[in-house]
């Protein structure tokens, strides 16, 4: 996974500099990173870090080092960690280049991870490093503020405790919604537990069943992957809002004429991946309809009901 | 208005799935509700030294940390087993304590440790993972002949050797003599492999106590609400039913993983009194896969033995059953009574021995697991079937017909008694082999297969014809045999002075369409309108009493204590119809909603003798106002569907890929009363049956950890990896139970594992392919080709 970001900051290099290499400072700026201690070898530290993200809660320890240090213009930072669920192993190189009385400071890196954190999916860790690294410019710049410098000077094995709402605004069913959310609340949480839209279901941690399947500006999307902190400007349509004039939408009537449901709890899901399915091609065969479910569970059907439901609702939409 | 019983009406409930609108547990938000998140035992096997929860305690959020060592003294006794199943020589099955939390000793990964109660879901398990548990961890042992040698890690201290029970049915003395003189003996040694149940709903549990009142509301994903507030107040927590009720709403699908009693249902009730508020669990899939009860994992040697003309003399089983690390509700059960029993399949076998040992493992207990104890007899009888067909080189049809039970209605012809203790009800099958093989084609497959082979494709065709038991019962019988409930069912009509009808029904519906299928009855039976009837359940506080669903009961118990009491309604409505006819009761007919006075046109509706019962200003004298009545049935016998399943399959020899290229379920499930519905239980079936045969399977190391415990890892069919099912059925109504139906909740998964594992077989014979353990995952197979063919 690559992570990469860049920021503007109203100091000259050496004063960046000076934030980059204080222990304290990447201790306090760098999210998850929960303790930092000095090791005996220079600009070498046990490092450790506590993940907040979706489902995932958990301690990882191990190292961070500097190294291939050119004063006062980069040097390169690599991490190595390992907790109970997985593996983290990441390296990046932080850039300073003079911009008038400024500084731009750049970073680029590459982040390996194994066990279940690797599980979380593509989208959904790629969007966290965004936002990791979009946090700890933001931080940097905190930094850098007057009245903020006298408090640098912090102990060693600072403790991480902040949590932030951030304010999100999101078009649900037609309607514009706007809350602050924490940064760790999935969008099917938002949507269940904060919109109270229960249509949608959670069935795994790992976007391997479909059942929160909603869609997103256009695209039938797994909402147990994605942030609600990401949903921030979309359009999505849950089940609820599939026929909003009270109506069954020519989908939920296939179901219900060709019983394509039996508990209903991974209906929901399946009904709006074939709504995308059916965007895609209106006409598809039975082939291509088991193709396009086969990233949604159901444990009642066996599914020849639900590619009979959604041929119906192909030839009802014509 | 033609009768709605028999056709394939569109589902009642479907309109509340399809818009979102369903109403699960998880949905269910009170007012100062509070969430749980448990600390679970990360080892297998261990003691637990010391719990240290301050800082969990003092965590953001946190209301409370509650352990097993606080819980105890509130307790009457430890999560029950519902059935009990004695040792051969008559000692009483061990049956250690398994408290909700554990206590001093944990015994499997995910056993409950504590519960920490917060504010927010996020905030209980951030805390959850601040409770240090000391352990000192003990030797794991999950593999079920070896934990029953001695020497093994030691579960239990007064548990020898692990072993729960040993059990047998049958003439162990006569199958030995009939085996030792057999012609022919096919034997087979396998693992039906351990599976997770995997509703799509994962589990939850909400405790409401309400203190004014002292009274305890438990809303819980379960398939059989009145059997939990059974176990839960009479056997756990003491507490006076009267006090208790129990919700279960929309139930996401159960398989089986949904009826034990389960820690979490006790630890929310217990800590919402202790904290004064309500408490929410919610299971993660991580959670569900370690705590769900699991099913099958038996290790099974089994023999057939034939004389020189083909004709099955002895059937002698040996299993070893896993019971996991404790004893779940129907864990004992399912072994013996559930498996053993069935050991007559459809054949005339003169001579069957069963010998069953249960064992506790370090691992998720087990429990049903959709057919339950069926599914594991019928793959050992049809595998043995087909490979002594392949064995003697004589047709598998063929070896089937010439020892087929023959036809009996059990009306004319009695029923058929087994070597192992049942009476089969009614069955011809013949006429439903006969069926199977003209939809599969079975001539021309052959002869296709013979031409694929001539130029290297090898496809297989796989037989099973199977019976299986629903509805178990009755209850002076199972209690005889351990049960240590009922095994009857409660249904209430309750006709509204309009003449609309509420059903209060003790069975659950948890996707089997009981709204449907129950209003059709009450529609049929009193002339009304479908949408005149409303089908209540899953609330102990409404609905009178009830066992619940599972087994394949609902219609074949369930339904027939409604109807029970749809003819009493008739009964009194009749009277009142009299009256108001100011005619005799026997000159009165009942159709289509009216009592009529015969060759008259004189009659009065439904709607108006209910009217009248509740406004019984002209009524007849002596009679009670209102018509409502509640009818227990409880069967005379179990009831036996049967049926012959095919599979086509094409085995990929280079790559050992097994494409399932048909599939035929060609089932008598008797009397029908919505075709479409039982065409989608069988399709679910078969696929939870195929989902075993060719991917499924709980993996455990040797530490005890289950390896596979998430969707990433554990396999189960995707609509891409099956055909379009091609079912078909045969009627034979049940003689003993007045709707004359039988069941068709579980059918296909028992007909479909051994069809499919068949099928793989029968393809890879003439390669030297003698055996394949399950699932028949490509590697397995193209690894057992390869040392056939060294």
């Amino acid at each position: 996974m690559h992570l990469e970001g860049s920021h503007q900051l109203a100091a000259s290099p050496q004063a960046v500099w000076k934030l980059l290499n204080d222990p304290d400072v990447l201790a306090r700026l760098t999210p998850g990173l929960a303790e930092l201690n000095s090791q005996e070898k220079e600009d070498s530290y046990e490092a450790v870090f506590q993940i907040k993200m979706g489902p995932i809660n958990s301690g990882f320890t191990g190292t961070l080092e500097v190294r291939d240090k050119s004063e006062p213009l980069s040097y390169r930072l690599v991490i190595g960690v390992k907790g109970r669920i997985g593996t983290i192993d990441a390296e990046g190189t932080f850039g300073l280049r003079p911009k008038g009385s400024d500084t731009d400071v750049s970073f680029s890196g590459d982040a390996r991870m194994t066990g279940v954190i690797a599980r979380m999916g593509q989208r959904v860790l790629s969007g966290v490093a965004k936002m990791f690294t979009n946090q700890f410019f933001q931080g940097l710049e905190r930094e850098l503020l007057p009245v903020q410098g006298a408090v640098i000077s912090g102990r060693a094995g600072f403790t991480q405790e902040a949590s932030m709402a951030i304010p999100i605004g999101v078009t649900v069913n037609g309607e514009q919604r706007e809350h602050e959310v924490e940064p760790r609340l999935l969008l099917v949480q938002y949507l269940r537990e904060v919109l109270t839209l229960t249509g949608t279901h959670v069935g795994c941690d790992t976007s391997s069943c479909g059942a929160c399947t909603v869609i997103f500006n256009g695209r039938a999307v797994k909402s147990c992957t994605l942030l609600a902190v990401q949903a921030d400007g979309a359009e999505i349509t849950t089940i609820e809002g599939l026929a909003p004039d009270g109506e069954l939408h020519p989908i939920q009537n296939g179901f219900h004429q060709e019983h394509g449901l039996q508990c209903g709890f991974c209906t929901p899901g399946m009904i709006l991946t074939a709504w995308q399915l059916l965007e895609r091609n209106p006409d598809p065969t039975d082939d291509e309809i088991r193709h396009g479910i086969e990233g949604n569970y159901c444990r009642c059907t066996g599914y020849d009901n639900i590619v009979r439901s959604v041929k119906h609702a192909a030839n009802e939409l014509g | 208005m033609a009768s709605v019983r028999g056709q394939s009406v569109k589902r009642v409930e479907d309109k509340r799935f399809i818009t979102g609108e369903g109403r699960y547990v998880d949905d269910i938000v009170l007012p100062k509700m509070t969430y749980a998140a448990i600390v679970r035992s990360p080892h297998a096997h261990a003691e637990i030294k010391g719990i240290d929860s301050s800082a969990a305690s003092s965590a953001a959020g946190v209301v409370a940390v509650l352990t097993g060592q606080e819980m105890a003294p509130d307790l009457v006794g430890g999560l029950p087993a519902g059935w009990q199943v004695d040792f051969k020589n008559g000692d009483t099955m061990k049956e250690p304590p398994h408290p909700p939390l554990a206590v001093d000793k944990v015994r499997y990964v995910g056993d409950a440790v504590a519960v920490v109660i917060a504010e927010t879901p996020a905030q209980a398990v951030d805390a959850a993972e601040l409770v240090d548990v000391d352990y000192n961890v003990l030797k794991a042992i999950v593999d079920v002949v070896k934990a029953a040698e001695p020497g093994a890690p030691q579960i239990f201290d007064d548990v020898p050797n692990n072993i729960v029970f040993d059990w047998g049915l049958g003439d162990e003395e006569k199958t030995d003599k009939a085996m030792a003189d057999a012609h022919h003996v096919t034997t087979i040694e396998f693992d039906n492999q351990r599976l997770v149940c995997n509703a799509i709903e994962p589990r939850c549990a909400i405790g409401d106590y309400d203190g004014a009142r002292d009274h305890y509301t438990l809303y819980t994903t379960t398939q059989n609400p009145h059997v939990i507030r059974l176990l839960m107040c009479a056997f756990v927590m003491g507490l006076p039913e009267h006090k208790v009720r129990i919700v279960s709403p929309d139930v996401g699908g159960g398989f089986g993983s949904k009826i034990p009693h389960y820690a979490e249902e006790v630890i929310v009730v217990w800590s919402s009194k202790k904290v004064g508020r309500p408490v929410k669990w919610t299971a993660e899939r991580s959670e569900s896969f370690i705590t769900d009860t699991h099913g099958r994992d038996h290790h099974t040697k089994a023999e057939m033995g034939f004389d020189q003309d083909e004709n099955m003399v002895g059937l002698r089983v040996k299993t070893f059953a896993s019971m996991g690390a404790y004893l779940s509700t129907f864990g004992p059960c399912i072994p013996t009574y559930l498996h053993g029993t069935l050991m007559q399949g459809l054949y005339t076998t003169p001579a069957v021995y069963v010998d069953v040992t249960a064992v506790f493992t370090t691992t998720t207990p087990v429990d049903a697991l959709r057919g339950a104890g069926r599914p594991e007899a019928t793959y050992l009888i049809e595998r043995l079937v087909d490979q002594a067909a392949h064995e003697m080189e004589v047709d598998p049809v063929e070896l089937r017909r010439k020892n087929f039970i023959p036809p009996f209605d059990g009306v004319n012809q009695p029923g058929y008694e087994t070597q192992v203790a049942l009476v089969y009800d009614s069955g011809d099958y013949e006429a439903v082999l006969k069926k199977a093989l003209d939809m599969a084609g079975y001539e021309e497959l052959r002869l296709e297969q013979a031409a694929a082979r001539e130029q290297g494709r090898y496809i297989g065709i796989g037989l099973s014809t199977y019976i299986e038991a629903c509805g178990i019962a009755p209850s002076a019988v199972v209690g005889s045999l351990g049960a240590r409930a009922g095994l009857y069912e409660s249904g209430t009509v309750r006709v509204q002075p309009t003449g609309k009808v509420t059903v209060l029904t003790g069975s659950h519906s948890h996707g089997q369409g009981h709204d449907t299928t129950f209003a059709q009855l009450v529609s049929d039976s009193l002339g009304i309108p479908m949408e005149d009837v409303e089908i209540v359940h899953g609330d102990t506080d409404l609905v009178p009493f009830g066992m619940g669903t599972y087994g394949s009961r609902s219609l074949a118990v369930g339904g027939v204590a409604i109807s029970m009491s749809l003819d009493k309604v008739k009964e009194k409505g009749a009277k009142i119809a009299a009256h108001l006819l100011e005619a005799a009761e026997e000159d009165l007919e009942f159709a289509e909603g009216s009592w009529t006075v015969k060759g008259t046109d004189r009659s009065v509706g439904f709607g108006d003798v209910a009217l009248t019962a509740y406004v019984p200003h002209n009524y007849p004298e002596g009679l009670e106002p209102g018509m409502e009545f509640t009818s227990f049935y409880d069967p005379a016998n179990f009831t036996f569907p049967y049926g012959a399943h095919i599979a086509v399959v094409d085995v990929d020899v280079e790559t050992g890929v097994v494409k399932l290229k048909r599939y035929i379920a060609c089932d008598d499930v008797g009397n029908v009363v919505n075709p479409m519905i039982v065409d989608g239980q069988v399709h679910g079936g078969v696929t939870h049956g195929i989902g075993q045969a060719l991917m499924e399977g709980a993996i455990y190391d040797d530490e005890g950890q289950l390896v596979n415990g998430s969707y990433m890892d554990y396999a189960m069919p995707r609509a891409d990896d099956l055909p379009s099912f091609e079912t078909g059925r045969t009627v034979t109504p049940c003689p003993h139970n007045p709707l004359g139906a039988k069941g068709a909740g579980e059918t296909g998964t028992i007909g479909s594992t051994p069809a499919v594992v068949n099928a793989v077989i029968d393809a890879l014979w003439p390669l030297g392919v003698r055996h394949l353990e399950m699932p028949l995952t490509p590697q397995r197979v193209w690894q057992a080709i390869r040392d056939a063919s060294n």
